[in-house]
């Protein structure tokens, strides 16, 4: 079934919207759930609690491409859950590493991660990751966003591994600068 | 939480275009033996078209009768002008165009680049989305419900709870458990709080705040539910195919009507699809007929 009519069900309180939504993004999901959590059970109840965050948010929400708006409840999902498993110590995985990754960027601006500045934060990431040339774009969005291995990365563009990771940490480097220097002017450093 | 992990959670706020280009990308580059798999296509591609074309030139003489030209397509007057083009959409991700949007389906929009503008006739479905005026009456409706949201009473209490969490609360052992599974309490134990602890007459003024609030949500609710939102929905779509029709688009609107999308069906050239009128509506462009395995 097209997106269209999966919407349209939703709007239309039919049930049938969850099937289909699973029949058609359930794999979808449920990988980007399991590249997260590495957990198959885990990944399944973010990708059931996934259809029932969208059956509440539809309507109002008409999502524009329906596939990254499912996708987008399944990664905050999974990451909620990856907040508990780990104060649990348990789980990790890839996401442990990429998250770590990420955790470089933000270093040198410890004081000024409060909620006042975390739109901001997310308005640079957004605004630096529009202007990357197209394929470090692509491969930071597989490896921050998809949470994909370094391997799968490789195999998806046909690249070697360190390719990647020569990628992933130049643009990381420049994430930092950019955040170094954003964010500490803007605090008054 | 550390700020790796806000880091990481401002990654979600990346926007569409780029996590679908990132996908696009990966379609595209499979590694070095991927020419194999282009030629393969493209071979198929070109048998594929051959194929299509003998087909549309043998189609009866009815069918190309019913293609009746429209006026634009008429300017120029030949046989080839009444082509019709057909195809197929598969299974689709849709994109949901708001207001001022028009979004052709990509494989509809290469079939019309490869027409070459020679005035052929796309066989095409136009789905509505979004209409202005009813937009616009939804965003009134709901500015009703924040309204009620926003009285001084109800963020007085909204207040006094941020600060009842920080400064009071303390969550024992089973709380923190419970909060790790979406299971706290914590609105709870500030409600008893407050009834505990607030003057009444500041309780009285929340109350009948929350229930001014609930009121207008459940009126909003009803009042913007699908069935309710038809008569503005139809009357746009009455006046968008009179607009249509006078500017001589050959298309009308299907049967199935759906419950907040209208689906136009119709025979339209190259320049009726690239100019289709958006200014008080979302269209999406793509192949009438099949649409998907599942679509039946």
């Amino acid at each position: 079934m097209d997106d269209g009519r999966i919407i349209e069900l939703y709007f239309a309180r039919d049930v049938r919207a969850i099937t289909e939504s699973d029949a058609k993004y359930g794999a979808y999901c449920f990988t980007a759930a399991n590249n997260i959590l590495s957990s198959r059970e885990d990944s399944e109840e973010c990708v059931n609690d996934t259809w029932l965050r969208a059956w509440n948010a539809i309507p109002p929400k008409r999502p524009q491409v329906l596939k990254l708006f499912l996708v987008r409840i399944t990664r905050n999902l999974s990451l909620d859950r990856l907040g508990s498993l780990r104060a649990k110590k348990r789980g990790g995985g890839e996401a442990a590493l990429a998250i770590e990754e990420l955790g470089e960027c933000a270093a040198g601006t410890a004081d000024v991660f409060g909620e006042v500045m975390e739109r901001e934060v997310s308005r640079l990431i957004r605004g630096f990751v529009h202007s990357l040339p197209e394929t470090d774009r692509a491969v930071f969005v597989r490896r921050y966003f998809f949470v994909e291995s370094v391997k799968v990365i490789a195999q998806r563009y046909g690249m070697s591994e360190g390719s990647v990771m020569t990628r992933l940490s130049r643009t990381r480097k420049k994430l930092k600068e950019l955040l170094n220097k954003e964010l500490n002017e803007n605090d008054g450093k | 939480m550390k700020n790796s992990e806000k880091m990481y959670e401002a990654i979600s706020g990346i926007r569409d275009d780029i996590i679908e280009s990132a996908e696009a990308l990966g379609s595209r580059r499979k590694g070095r033996f991927a020419w194999i798999g282009y030629a393969a296509a493209a071979c198929l591609v070109l048998g594929a078209s051959m194929f299509g074309l003998s087909r549309l030139a043998k189609k009866p003489a009815e069918a190309q009768e019913a293609a009746l030209p429209t006026e634009q397509s008429t300017a120029a007057p030949t046989e080839d002008a009444r082509r019709i083009v057909t195809g197929e959409n598969g299974g689709l991700n849709e994109f949901v165009p708001s207001t001022g949007q028009r979004y052709l389906l990509p494989d509809l929009e290469q079939a019309i680049r490869a027409s070459e503008n020679d005035g052929c006739l796309f066989d095409v479905e136009v789905r509505i989305w979004n209409y202005a005026e009813v937009e616009a009456y939804v965003e009134s409706e709901w500015a009703k419900v924040t309204d009620k949201q926003n009285d001084p009473a109800i963020l007085h209490y909204n207040e006094e709870y941020d600060y009842w969490l920080d400064n009071i609360y303390e969550p024992t052992e089973a709380d923190l458990k419970a909060q790790e599974n979406g299971k706290g309490r914590e609105a709870e134990y500030f409600a008893a709080y407050w009834a505990e602890n607030y003057p009444q007459e500041e309780q009285d003024a929340y109350s009948a705040a929350m229930e001014a609030a609930k009121e207008a949500r459940r009126a909003y609710d009803a009042s913007t539910a699908p069935e309710a939102l038809k008569p503005l929905r139809d009357a746009a779509a009455a006046r968008l195919l009179t607009k249509l029709a006078e500017a001589g688009f050959d298309i009308g609107q299907e049967e199935k009507d759906g419950v907040i999308i209208n689906y136009l069906h119709g025979l339209l050239t190259r320049e009726q699809i690239e100019g289709f009128p958006v200014g008080d509506c979302g269209a999406f462009i793509l192949w009438y007929g099949y649409n998907g395995a599942a679509d039946e």
